[in-house]
């Protein structure tokens, strides 16, 4: 077994330990399919396996996940705990294939009491593909108990009134913003993005994929109301936080596209707060706000998704002055 | 405009051919026009000092746009970014060269539509990685030229 690690000993970023399966063998698939009860015939029998029109025996999705598990189990130690597991079969592997399952540490954080960490977690096999991808929650135990370190330390800086603010999962604010060609063109400009399918309607017609000219991929932070102050953070109770605050600004950002931002769409954004959360980073004590909106056009049909999150930091050795 | 690239001709582990930014003071105050984002530590110094910073930074969105840049200019005008990502690591000052690099990660067949994964990052002139992204992409494929 290996050695205790301790919450205090992982950097976010970090590498986990890999585990190696060079190769997954016929005999490994059928211990599984015993342990398992699963008897699929396209995980033990070539034959089968060739009918459904795959070149060896398929691994098994959950027996990835299992090797991930013991990826996980083997670093954190006897005393970790493994909270959480999420795995997507993204690829298949087959018998005779290497497996190599890897991670990385993606962040700390301290909720309920426990010292959790969040780990990305996934399999590639030989060709460096990643054939299931993850995430993962370890409790790791602490070299001092929670909070020793610093005594006056709250266990959360968000309060519920912090929370209400937020009204979250609730619309807080709805703005139509009208795209055309120039705003377009002005923000590609700016970016010093040269490619003509934003400056030349032309080009975008002959050669556009949609036959007319669409905005660049991260445009639509154009139409973000809280990047744009058409709405407020709500940031008042910040006041009340009794620690120094270090810095702050946006942490993340995502989009997702079911149809492009088109000059001359008339686009409808719908934003609300989904979460609140804190952990350990390297910055100090963060608070997260993280935001999601709903981007529709004139014929009301949905355009886009995004999810932006804003972080705060703070320093809990550092009282603030009343 | 960069030849279009097709499903058939893009390989798991390929990088993308890296893009050299070198953002201006004058990009960030057009940016901020652009995008109706006018927080100060973009544009006025004296401001972005008082925040504890070295001078005014790029925005974060900034960095993204030119990471979805590096994607566009790869991927060729018929190509069509579906998702994209980014994570702001560390801030970057305008006047330093920005590189914007990435690498194809997957390449998989869903409902219909071929995409691609690519992990995209952005470094500054140490080497440091300041953002780090990603970005599904929809490409068309030899045999049917168009996205229907």
């Amino acid at each position: 077994m290996r050695e205790q690690v301790y919450f205090e000993d992982i950097a976010v970023d970090a590498a986990l330990p890999m585990l190696a399966k060079e190769p997954v063998t016929l005999q490994d698939l059928v211990k599984w399919a015993a342990a398992s009860e699963d008897f699929t015939e396209f995980h033990y029998d070539e034959a089968a396996a060739k009918q459904r029109g795959f070149p060896a025996p398929v691994t098994n999705g959950p027996y990835k996940a299992a090797l991930i598990a013991r990826a996980l189990t083997d670093w954190m130690g006897p005393a970790g705990v493994l909270k959480k597991l999420a795995c997507q079969y993204r690829r298949i592997d087959v018998v005779g294939d290497n497996l190599y399952c890897k991670g990385l540490v993606t962040g700390k954080r301290v909720a309920d009491g426990e010292n959790l960490v969040e780990c990305e977690v996934w399999t590639e096999n030989g060709k460096g593909e990643r054939t299931t991808t993850g995430t993962a929650v370890v409790a790791l135990p602490s070299r001092a108990p929670i909070g020793a370190d610093v005594p006056s330390a709250p266990a959360s800086l968000i309060t519920d009134e912090m929370r209400r603010a937020y009204k979250l999962g609730e619309v807080v604010g709805r703005f139509t913003y009208d795209v055309d060609y120039n705003w377009i063109h002005r923000y590609a400009t700016a970016i010093g993005d040269e490619n003509p399918l934003w400056h030349d309607r032309a080009v975008a017609e002959s050669e556009g994929c949609f036959g007319e000219v669409i905005a660049p991929p991260f445009f639509w932070s154009a139409l973000d109301p809280i990047e744009t102050k058409d709405l407020e953070m709500e940031d008042y109770y910040l006041e009340s936080v009794p620690f120094k605050r270090t810095g702050g600004g946006n942490a993340f950002t995502d989009v997702e596209y079911f149809l492009p931002i088109r000059a001359g769409d008339r686009v409808t954004v719908s934003t609300s707060f989904s979460e609140i959360y804190e952990r350990q980073g390297r910055a100090g004590h963060l608070i997260f706000r993280v935001r999601e909106s709903e981007l529709r056009n004139g014929r009301g049909e949905l355009v886009a998704r995004t999810r932006c999150g804003h972080v705060l930091a703070f320093d809990l050795s550092q009282r603030r002055e009343g | 405009m960069a030849e279009q690239l097709y499903y058939e001709d893009i390989a798991v582990g390929a990088e993308l051919p890296p893009l050299i930014k070198h953002p201006t003071t004058e990009q960030l105050v057009r940016y901020a026009g652009a995008v109706n984002d006018y927080a100060r530590i973009h544009y006025d110094y004296g401001y972005a000092r008082h925040r504890g910073f070295p001078g005014v930074i790029v925005h974060g969105l900034f960095k993204a746009a030119c990471m979805g840049q590096l994607v566009t200019d790869w991927a060729g005008p018929k190509a069509w970014v579906k998702k994209a990502s980014a994570q702001y690591r560390g801030i970057d000052e305008p006047f330093h060269d920005m590189a914007c690099k990435g690498k194809v990660v997957d390449k998989y067949i869903r409902e219909g539509e071929r995409l691609v994964d690519v992990e995209v990052w952005t470094e500054n002139d140490k080497g440091q990685v300041t953002t780090k992204g990603a970005a599904t992409i929809l490409f068309p494929c030899r045999s049917e030229e168009t996205i229907p």
